[in-house]
C-alpha cells in the first residue's frame, strides 16, 4: 500500500499528479531562457488593437 | 454548526475588503499598464507568476472546488486522474504545444478571439458565427455551474437561503464584470490566484493533520469501503480510495464510465477547446513567457483541483469520526467486524417516541450506511412496540443531505474553524470572479465582435460595443436563472457537458487549423458540424442523467431515461466519446475530398511569406 492507497491506480493518479508537477517545474527552470524572447512588429500590432477593445469596453 | 451559519458584521467587514482591494486593482488596470496587452504594447514581460496564476484562476472556479470537490466526496479519489489530466494535458501540454502555435496565428490573422481565430484561420465567416453562436448559447451553462458553487458554500457558511445567496452573488458578479472586470486585469486575478492558493494549503493541511497524517488518512478512508451507499455500490463503487469496477455490458460498471468519461476525459480534453482560455496565449508576449509560466501553472493546478478532491474524499473519514451522531434502528449488518450497518434513521419526537427521518428526495424513510458507535438501547415506536435504537457516524454525502454539491461546504462549516470558512468563501469569491470575468468578456465578445460585427460588417462601432454589454447581461440573467430553476448535483455535470460540447465541437478544427495546411474550410465547418450535432443528440436521448432531466426521451420512448435504456452502460458514456472521434473523422474525410485552402494563405498562417 503506497500511502495507505490500496488501489494502484489510485495511487498511480496520486503520484502521477506529483511527477508530472515536478516534470512541468523542470520544464520550465531548463527552458527559462531557451525560447525566443522578441516581439515582432505583427505582436505590437495585434496589443494596440486588443488594447483599443478593451479600453472601448 | 448552527454557531457557524451565521453572518456576522466581522463577515460583512472582510468581505467589503477583500471586493474593496479588488476594485482598486482593477482601477489600477484602468488606469496603467496592467492588462496583458498593455505589456505586450509596453514591450514589457508580465511577471510569469502573474501570467501563470492568471491563468490558472480563469481555468479554475467554483465548479472545481465545490463541484468536483463535491463529486470527488462521492466517488472517490479516482477523480485524481482529472487532477492528472489537468495538469498535464491543461498545462503542460496547453502551454507547450499549443500556446506558442495560437499566439502566433493570432498576431498574423489578427483574431481577437476564439471564434476570429478559427475564421480566419478558416477563411469563413460561417465557421465564425457558428463558433460564436455555441459560446453565446452554452456558456451561461457553464457560468451557472461557477455561480452555484459560490452560492451553495454562501448559504452553508453564513446561514441563509440559497435564493439570497445568489442575489447576493449575482450582483457582486455584476458589479464586477459590467463596468470593470472585463479587462483582462492581470493583478487583479493573481491576488485572487493567492488567496485562492492559502485557503487550499490551509485546508489540506488541516484535513490531513485532523485524521493523523497523510498514509493514516487514506488508510481509514480505504477502511471505510463497506460504508459505500448501497446504490453507488450497484453501479461500482468500491470505496473511495478505489478505483470503479471495470468492465461493459452490466449496470455494476455504469460508474467507471461516468467517472471516466463524463468527469475525467470530458473535462480534461475539454480543456483544450475552451475559448476563455485559448484566447489567453494570444496575450502572451513570447514563446519564452509562456515556458517560464509553466512551473507556476502546473504547481497551482495541482493545489486547486488535487486539494479539492484529496480533502473532498477524505471528508469521508472525517465525518465517520467527528461528525455529528444519526441515531436509528439497524436493518442490515454490512460488516459486524468493523460494526458498519444499514441504519433506518429516526428521531425522537416530544413525547418520546420515535419517529423515521423521512428522506425529502424521496419521500421514503431515511437509510444510511453508519459507524455504529454504541451498543442498542431498547426504545419504543410510534405504535409503542419496542425497537432497539443505535447511535453512530455516516459519510459525507449523508451530512450533504444526499446533494453532492453540499459535500464540501457541509465539510467546511463542520470541520474548519469559522475565521476558516470566511477566507474560504473568500476564496471562493476570488474563484467566481476570476473565471466569471473571463467567461461573460467570451460572451460578450462573441455576441458583439463574431456575431453582430460578422453579420452586418460594422466593425469596432459604438453599436457593437453596446452589443457586448447587452449580450454580458443577457448571459448574466440566463445563468442566474439556471442556477435558480435547476438544483441539486449540477455544478460539475454543467461544467462537463459544456466542456464536452466545447472539445467535441472545436478541437478537430482547432487543431488542425494550428498543425495542418491540408485541412480544408469545408472539413472544419463539417467536423464542428458533427461534433456539436451528435453532442447534442446524446445528451438529449442518450446520457440517461442529461436526457431524462431534459426529457424529451421520455416522451419518446414512454417513459424512459435514454433510447439506449435496455443496453447497460451506453446510457453513462459521455457524448465526448461518441462525437470526438466522428468530429475527427468527419474533419479527415471531408478535407481529404476538397479543395485545400490557398497555398498563399497558408504561407501567411503559418509564416512562409
Amino acid at each position: 500500500m503506497l500511502f495507505g492507497l490500496a488501489d494502484p491506480f489510485v495511487a498511480a493518479a496520486y503520484l502521477g499528479c506529483m511527477l508530472m508537477t515536478l516534470v512541468g517545474l523542470i520544464y520550465g527552470l531548463l527552458r527559462r531562457y531557451t525560447a525566443s524572447d522578441d516581439i515582432t512588429a505583427l505582436d505590437r500590432q495585434w496589443a494596440l488593437k486588443e488594447q483599443e477593445v478593451e479600453n472601448e469596453l | 454548526m448552527l454557531e457557524h451559519a451565521a453572518l456576522g458584521w466581522l463577515d460583512i467587514i472582510v468581505i467589503l475588503s477583500y471586493l474593496m482591494i479588488t476594485a482598486y486593482l482593477g482601477y489600477l488596470g484602468w488606469r496603467g499598464t496592467r492588462s496583458a496587452a498593455d505589456f505586450l504594447v509596453g514591450g514589457r514581460s508580465a511577471h510569469p507568476i502573474i501570467m501563470a496564476v492568471s491563468y490558472g484562476a480563469t481555468f479554475i472556479s467554483t465548479a472545481a472546488i465545490v463541484g468536483f470537490g463535491g463529486v470527488a466526496g462521492l466517488f472517490g479519489m479516482s477523480l485524481l486522474w482529472l487532477t492528472f489530466l489537468n495538469i498535464t494535458v491543461g498545462i503542460l501540454i496547453a502551454f507547450t504545444l499549443l500556446g506558442e502555435p495560437t499566439r502566433r496565428l493570432g498576431h498574423r490573422l489578427g483574431a481577437h478571439t476564439f471564434p476570429e481565430l478559427l475564421g480566419a484561420r478558416y477563411q469563413s465567416k460561417a465557421i465564425q458565427l457558428f463558433a460564436g453562436s455555441l459560446i453565446f448559447l452554452f456558456m451561461p451553462l457553464y457560468s451557472a455551474a461557477v455561480m452555484t458553487g459560490g452560492t451553495v458554500f454562501a448559504a452553508a457558511q453564513f446561514g441563509i437561503d440559497f435564493e439570497v445567496a445568489l442575489l447576493v452573488f449575482a450582483i457582486i458578479t455584476a458589479a464586477y464584470v459590467i463596468p470593470g472586470g472585463l479587462k483582462a486585469v492581470m493583478y487583479t486575478d493573481t491576488f485572487q490566484g493567492l488567496i485562492m492558493v492559502v485557503a487550499m494549503l490551509f485546508l489540506l493541511w488541516v484535513t490531513y493533520s485532523s485524521l493523523g497524517g497523510v498514509t493514516e488518512a487514506h488508510t481509514k478512508l480505504t477502511e471505510l469501503a463497506s460504508l459505500v451507499p448501497p446504490p453507488l455500490q450497484e453501479i461500482g463503487h468500491r470505496g473511495w480510495t478505489a478505483m470503479p469496477a471495470f468492465g461493459w455490458g452490466d449496470k455494476s460498471y455504469d460508474l467507471w464510465w461516468t467517472v471516466i468519461t463524463a468527469i475525467i476525459l470530458g473535462v480534461g480534453i475539454g480543456v483544450l477547446a475552451q475559448p476563455q482560455l485559448m484566447v489567453r496565449f494570444m496575450t502572451v508576449r513570447s514563446r519564452r513567457e509562456l515556458d517560464r509560466a509553466v512551473p507556476i501553472g502546473v504547481f497551482f493546478i495541482l493545489l486547486m483541483t488535487g486539494i479539492p478532491f484529496t480533502v473532498g474524499s477524505l471528508s469521508n473519514a472525517w465525518f465517520i469520526e467527528n461528525g455529528a451522531i444519526f441515531k436509528g434502528q439497524v436493518i442490515k449488518e454490512i460488516d459486524p467486524q468493523q460494526h458498519h450497518a444499514l441504519v433506518a434513521l429516526m428521531k425522537q419526537s416530544p413525547a418520546g417516541h420515535w419517529t423515521p427521518i423521512i428522506n425529502a428526495k424521496t419521500n421514503k424513510p431515511a437509510v444510511a450506511p453508519l459507524l455504529i458507535s454504541t451498543n442498542p438501547i431498547i426504545a419504543q415506536d410510534i405504535n409503542g412496540r419496542s425497537i432497539e435504537i443505535v447511535t453512530g457516524r455516516a459519510p459525507a454525502i449523508v451530512y450533504a443531505k444526499g446533494d453532492a454539491d453540499q459535500i464540501i461546504p457541509t465539510f467546511i462549516t463542520a470541520a474548519m474553524p469559522r475565521w476558516f470558512g470566511l477566507v474560504f468563501f473568500l476564496a471562493l469569491l476570488a474563484a467566481a470572479m476570476s473565471t466569471m470575468s473571463s467567461q461573460f468578456h467570451t460572451i460578450g465578445t462573441a455576441a458583439g465582435r463574431d456575431l453582430y460585427e460578422r453579420l452586418t460588417g460594422k466593425h469596432h462601432t459604438e453599436p457593437s460595443i453596446l452589443v457586448m454589454r447587452i449580450a454580458i447581461v443577457i448571459g448574466l440573467l440566463i445563468a442566474v436563472t439556471i442556477s435558480y430553476t435547476v438544483r441539486g448535483e449540477v455544478i460539475a455535470r454543467f461544467t462537463a457537458i459544456f466542456f464536452g460540447l466545447c472539445a467535441a465541437t472545436f478541437l478537430p478544427a482547432y487543431f488542425g487549423g494550428l498543425f495542418s495546411r491540408r485541412v480544408t474550410r469545408a472539413g472544419a465547418l463539417a467536423s464542428m458540424t458533427v461534433g456539436l450535432c451528435v453532442s447534442l443528440f446524446w445528451l438529449l436521448l442518450i446520457k440517461a442523467k442529461e436526457a431524462s432531466a431534459i426529457g424529451l426521451v421520455q416522451i419518446i420512448t414512454d417513459g424512459k431515461p435514454s433510447l439506449l435504456a435496455d443496453y447497460p452502460n451506453w446510457s453513462s458514456v459521455d457524448p465526448i466519446i461518441i462525437a470526438l472521434p466522428l468530429a475527427l473523422l468527419t474533419l479527415i474525410t471531408v478535407s481529404a475530398f476538397t479543395r485545400p485552402p490557398e497555398a498563399a494563405h497558408l504561407d501567411h498562417c503559418f509564416n512562409r511569406e
